[in-house]
């Protein structure tokens, strides 16, 4: 089958980028792919795999993109990786594949940037969330509030992305239900993919490490405050069990608020700060680390590639039991939640130091758990399994649009509500029959 | 019986399915039939209008007049043959053809539009869902069967119908003229046969008649031949009256009718009335049903090449021509093409 991937490629810092250039050769080897990117350049390494090319919204060839196949559109919340293709998206149907239910941002910037600027944002916002949710937006906007998670998540305008979606796709089984209110198109849960099985690490096993002093590594965009690296830092300081760990901060973050926070807690001799690393050099450290703290809170819900990241490293990992993460196997994952984070966080260090064997078993669950389940073989069988039903609807997804064109251009001007209802009834009953 | 034929009717533009509305009204009459033919505007772009006039047939009442019962209503072409009536039969002409074979073409419009690709699987749905509400389905050309079998999967009776006026064809001296009689449209390819034209060693002569579908086609065209060298060896004679084209027919020496997949083709028919060869290509669809390669006239690729031999051949003997057209006149006579049967048939 033909597909058309949109998604933006390597060197563009966006792991929706890296997952499609890792899995691209199993892809291109189950089907005919053709790769559409918002890159003006990418690695060449991808050319060699199947054909890339760039586009813009404005620019594409539609008889082109036809031809090359049904669209699979990569969806995530940043407008610089994601905003032309939500256009395109929005245009000429195909998958959605929805990498974050909460697009409201991103959703407002493409108005702002390339649409018909606020009004167009009210009016989606309106049609999505109702009067209330203009509301609420309006006070956002004009600095009444000065946090927008609420917005964002009780507004999450993904709902916008999907209407025309011929198949949605999404990686978080949590955001199934959900979606299927916003759609009709048929919704798969599928795992994020993230490595060819022929190029996973090979496992490591930590069982037989015995440390006196066990590495604990944090690492990612941790300017965040929802990684919660202050709590962590507080429950290490708190555990009793300090002296048996190092931890290791790598990524991005604030590194004066860190090294105050280590001198206040009295653990800065137990605190090393890394800064950015490249791709070698955080596998290098997550190959040499006993455990990771991966916590989100609050969460907006997207399924994590830096999980599977630690999975293929066998590394054992405490989240927090919210979102994506509640979905995890418990066999694979210790749990803090996000009510009882810092005992919950205590306890766990104190019983890793008491029998750290059981955290690595948890490990080595959650590195099979990874080549059963998030490998691209795997994500291409469920593609496969679901392009037939997506092909059986679609003669649906235009009928849709065009009944309610009709309601919109027609039914209108009947001035006289009786007859606008019969003759809406009429051409839903008409409309009805056609697919 | 109180019957409609119900028919597209795109102003301003005459071909093949009005003709045969026409013919087949008159032929219905014929057999004492109360006849009316009903034409239905139809405007396809942008391609969100092709819905819109679907619907608009759906949401007519045929099925009586004034308190009398339409008896049969008899559909030709898309989307009227979505009429609703309890006793439809459909007479399948055309279905909407950039929707199906003609999608991946030069000549498709709804493949250039972003929602393109939804509307052709959306034209398809409907007629999937809808065209087995007609009690038969009959197609007028094994080309046109096979695209219903082959993107809806229904299956269909085959029932070919003769042209207007078929008694008034002839025969006639083999002149010096290939005979190109079409509308002036992309889909005809007039200009492949000018490129054909300048390619041949004969000192062939095409004399083309039928109007431009778009006047400027027309102004493309001549400055093709220009292009070409080949301003002396055509002639564009617009449309004509219907005796003047029986002349030309009965006087060329052959007729040359090479469109893009052709549905039927009544020049096909015509000139093998005229007792004429006819020229056309492999891909030219209904009239590769009647012509075979070295038989009835030549079939040859779509290729200019290819083509400019086919017609070196006809110009240098005449005794093939002559053959070949005697041979046409013989298998149109044999396959039985008559209004009768279609009338039969589609009142049963």
């Amino acid at each position: 089958m033909k597909l058309a991937w949109f998604s933006p490629l390597p060197p563009e810092q966006t792991e929706i980028g890296n997952v499609t250039a890792r899995i691209l050769p199993t892809l291109a080897s189950r089907f005919d792919l053709t790769v559409y990117t918002g890159n003006e350049s990418w690695n060449s390494s991808a050319d060699a795999v199947c054909p890339i090319k760039s586009f813009t919204a404005r620019t594409i060839n539609w008889k082109e993109l036809h031809r090359d196949g049904l669209p699979v559109y990569h969806v995530g919340n940043h407008i610089h990786f994601h905003g032309e293709i939500i256009a395109v998206a929005r245009s000429c149907p195909g998958i959605i594949v929805l990498h974050d239910l909460a697009l409201h941002e991103t959703i407002l910037n493409l108005c702002l940037e390339k649409g018909g600027g606020l009004a167009q944002y009210f009016d989606i916002l309106c049609r999505y969330g109702g009067p209330d949710a203009v509301q609420h937006g309006q006070d956002f906007l004009e600095n009444r509030v000065v946090n927008n998670d609420k917005l964002v998540m009780e507004y999450p305008l993904f709902e916008y992305v999907v209407r025309n979606a011929r198949g949605v796709i999404t990686h978080n089984p949590l955001n199934v239900g959900p979606i299927r209110e916003a759609t009709r198109a048929p919704v798969l849960y599928a795992p994020l993919p993230y490595l060819n099985k022929g190029d996973f690490h090979p496992p490591i096993d930590r069982t037989s490490r015995k440390r006196e002093v066990y590495n604990i590594v944090v690492f990612g965009f941790l300017t965040n405050p929802n990684r919660r690296l202050r709590q962590i830092m507080e429950a290490f300081a708190e555990s009793g069990v300090s002296d048996r760990f190092r931890i290791t901060i790598a990524g991005k973050y604030d590194e004066r608020d860190l090294r105050t926070w280590a001198r206040e807690l009295k653990i800065k001799s137990s605190v090393t700060l890394k800064g950015y690393l490249p791709d070698a050099g955080l596998d290098t450290l997550l190959e040499e680390s006993d455990l990771c703290i991966n916590l989100r809170w609050p969460s907006r819900g997207e399924s994590s590639a830096t999980q599977l990241r630690l999975w293929n490293f066998s590394l054992p990992s405490i989240v927090t039991r919210i979102a994506y993460y509640s979905t995890l196997p418990e066999n694979t994952v210790a749990m803090v939640d996000p009510d009882n984070e810092k005992p919950d966080l205590i306890r766990h260090l104190q019983q890793f130091a008491a029998d750290p064997e059981a955290f690595f078993r948890a490990g080595e669950a959650g590195r099979k758990l990874l080549e059963e389940q998030h490998s691209a073989e795997a994500f291409a069988d469920h593609l496969s399994a679901f392009l037939p039903s997506v092909e059986d609807s679609r003669g649906n997804s235009y009928l849709q649009s065009f009944g309610r064109r009709l309601a919109r251009d027609f039914l209108t001007d009947y001035a006289d509500p009786s007859a606008r209802s019969a003759l809406a009834k009429r051409c839903a009953g008409e409309l009805a029959q056609w697919a | 019986m109180r019957i409609v034929i119900v028919n597209t009717h795109v102003p301003f533009v005459e071909g093949g399915a009005e003709t045969l509305a026409r013919t087949f009204q008159k032929a219905l009459q014929a057999k004492n039939h109360e006849v009316e033919l009903v034409r239905i505007p139809f405007k396809w772009y942008p391609p969100e209008r092709i819905h819109e006039h679907v619907l608009a047939c759906r949401l007519l009442d045929l099925t009586e007049v004034n308190g009398v019962p339409i008896d049969r209503v008899i559909g030709l072409k898309f989307p009227t043959y979505h009429v609703r009536h309890p006793n439809k039969v459909t007479f399948l002409v055309h279905q909407h053809r950039t929707a199906y074979e003609m999608w991946d073409g030069e000549h498709c419009d709804i493949s250039h539009y972003p929602n393109g690709k939804a509307i052709r699987d959306s034209i398809e749905s409907i007629d999937r869902a809808l065209l087995p509400e007609a009690k038969r389905i009959y197609a007028m050309s094994k080309t046109v069967a096979s695209r219903l079998e082959t993107y809806c999967g229904l299956p269909s009776t085959l029932l070919y119908h003769p042209p207007e006026n078929a008694t008034v064809f002839r025969s006639g001296p083999f002149g010096d003229y290939l005979y190109f009689p079409s509308r002036l449209t992309p889909v005809k390819r007039q200009q492949l046969a000018m490129e054909a034209l300048a390619l041949t060693r004969q000192p062939v002569n095409i004399r083309f008649s039928g109007s431009p579908d778009n006047p400027r086609h027309l102004n493309e065209l001549k400055e093709l031949a220009r292009k070409l060298k080949v301003e002396k060896r055509v002639q564009f004679l617009g449309r004509i009256p219907f005796e003047e084209m029986v002349e030309l027919y009965a006087g060329c020496r052959g007729v040359l009718f090479i469109p893009h997949m052709e549905d039927y083709g009544y020049i096909t028919l015509e000139g093998m009335l005229s007792s004429k060869p006819v020229i056309t290509c492999a891909d030219s669809g209904g009239p590769t049903e009647f012509i075979r390669n070295e038989e009835e006239g030549l079939v040859t690729d779509s290729d200019p090449r290819e083509l400019a031999k086919a017609m070196d051949a006809l110009w240098s003997s005449t005794a093939f021509a002559r053959e070949a057209g005697l041979r046409a006149r013989k298998r149109y006579e044999d396959l039985d093409i008559t209004w009768d049967h279609v009338a039969e048939c589609l009142v049963k």
